[in-house]
């Protein structure tokens, strides 16, 4: 988890323009991918919900700035455009690094992890029962927008007052499921801290591999501070 | 015999003031067997979340074995498994969520996960103890939530609606299973055939008051009570049941001359 937050950190550190130089920080993600045998279905997955956030965040840049940056030979690309394409480049390498670090580790693992960098209690346990409620959310709400289009006989999703009043009714069962939550976890003896497995502890497998990364992404930070021919190679501090 | 547990004039109300329990009075000996029986919103529920200690009663007292019970605090002896069994099963896996109890009473990690899993062999699950529960079968999300409910080794069990959503074979299995434990059991419930089969006693709630309370072969039988409190006879216990009107379905008639097995639904 460290190493992910510190190769997100060395991501955002370079210029707002820079493009190719993530090329080799492509191997980080794809990497443990490929060695935790993730399936190609869970990426694709994660890409698929994240994209609309990442095109929401890089499309308006494409329009900002219109000064001109030279592109291959005579042509040229707007400021804008390259900030527009180097975010959309980052959000991606960010989302292989999320998938890479969530997808092969156990729910409870990395919440054993959050708690270890000290993230405050109440914060861990909302996250560990997110996790464990979203899809109990899920079904609810596609059991409910089934009833309306089955009482509508409608095939399309309700019309915006009917949509509201099923959030609000979505909210109200929310609320009365943590209500029962409570009282769930209470009868088991819940009084604030929730145990959580002990996980596995740090030893020197994890900080060879945690050394070994991060010294890549010194090197890799490092050596894309010289000057380079392409203005894609943004290089530098900002 | 001894009573493990004793309400005395309990009284319980909502706090927008809806009155819950009237005047309870209720003694359970250790290690029996009560079923609950009643209508919907008779406070049944409302009297299990009372005896665990969720609830706390606005008038009357609770002794629980020889000592009245003080303070606020949920009492550890008494385990209770609720009728939605995703309000109970909290955690993504389901051994961490068997040793959330033990791990909440400082158990040892080590032990915790051994006591855990043999919890879930001892229940017959021991396939599912690296499942998320969202994956789970209603039958099988019940079984864990039981196996949460009974690795802290409670004196009390405490089980609202516990055969509610389950299909017969899973149904017939926890049955089983709860009628060869030790614990003291309470059942709330509105399956009355459940009742007949696990509880030697029960108890009819209505309207948040005792209403009968005795052998579950009496009262399962007294047609008037039942009806005046919004139940029935148990369909085992029918003259219909007793004399089919099977035999009259010429369907039926013709399978039976031919000697073929009545198959129903084949």
């Amino acid at each position: 988890m460290v190493v992910t937050g510190i190769y997100l950190v060395f991501l955002a550190s370079y210029p707002r323009t820079a493009v190719l130089d993530f090329l080799p920080w492509t191997i980080f993600p794809l990497g443990t991918l490929i060695v935790e045998k993730v399936p190609l279905r869970t990426m694709a997955r994660w890409f698929l919900t994240s994209a609309p956030f990442l095109l929401a965040v890089a499309i308006p840049n494409f329009f900002l700035d219109s000064q001109s940056l030279r592109f291959f030979g005579k042509t040229s690309i707007s400021v804008g455009a390259a900030t527009g394409l180097s975010l959309l480049v980052r959000g991606s390498l960010a989302v292989l690094a999320a998938v890479a670090l969530a997808a092969p580790v156990p729910f409870p693992d990395l919440c054993v992890a959050l708690r270890r960098l000290h993230v405050p209690d109440p914060l861990v346990l909302q996250v560990l029962i997110l996790h464990r409620y979203i899809a109990v959310l899920q079904e609810e709400a596609a059991g409910m927008l089934r009833a309306f289009r089955i009482r509508s006989r409608s095939r399309r999703g309700p019309p915006p007052v009917p949509a509201a009043a099923l959030l609000g009714s979505l909210l109200v069962r929310s609320l009365e499921r943590s209500r029962r939550l409570y009282l769930g976890m209470a009868a088991r003896g819940f009084k604030g801290r929730i145990p959580l497995p002990q996980g596995h502890r740090f030893g020197i497998r994890e900080g060879v591999y945690s050394a070994g990364w991060l010294s890549l992404f010194g090197i890799l930070r490092f050596l894309s501070c010289f000057p380079k021919s392409h203005p894609f190679f943004s290089g530098g501090f900002g | 015999m001894t009573a493990a547990v004793l309400l005395e004039a309990v009284d319980y109300s909502y706090p927008d003031g809806t009155r819950a329990l009237h005047e309870i009075t209720l003694s359970v000996a250790k290690g029996s067997r009560v079923g609950v029986v009643g209508p919907n919103g008779a406070g049944k529920t409302t009297l299990l979340l009372v005896l665990a200690g969720l609830y706390q009663p606005i008038r009357g007292r609770i002794f629980v074995g020889e000592s009245s019970r003080e303070g606020t605090a949920v009492d550890s002896r008494f385990s209770v498994l609720f009728q939605d069994p995703d309000d109970q099963v909290i955690f993504p896996r389901v051994l961490d969520d068997v040793a959330f109890g033990l791990r909440i009473e400082r158990c040892e990690e080590e032990r915790a996960q051994r006591k855990a899993r043999e919890m879930l062999r001892t229940i017959g699950i021991e396939a599912l103890e690296h499942r998320h529960p969202a994956r789970l079968s209603g039958g099988e999300k019940r079984l864990v939530a039981l196996a949460g409910a009974l690795v802290t080794a409670p004196r009390f069990l405490l089980l609202d609606e516990p055969s509610s959503g389950l299909d017969p074979r899973a149904r017939r299995r926890i049955i089983e299973f709860l009628r060869s434990r030790k614990e003291t059991l309470i059942v709330a419930t509105h399956d009355l055939e459940l009742v007949l089969e696990l509880c030697p006693r029960t108890v009819l709630l209505d309207e948040g008051r005792i209403v009968a309370d005795g052998a579950t072969s009496e009262i399962m039988q007294n047609g008037p009570l039942l009806t005046r409190h919004g139940l029935e006879i148990p369909y085992s216990l029918r003259r219909e049941h007793i004399h089919p009107i099977m035999p009259d379905d010429p369907h039926h008639r013709r399978h039976h001359e031919e000697g073929i097995p009545h198959t129903h639904g084949a």
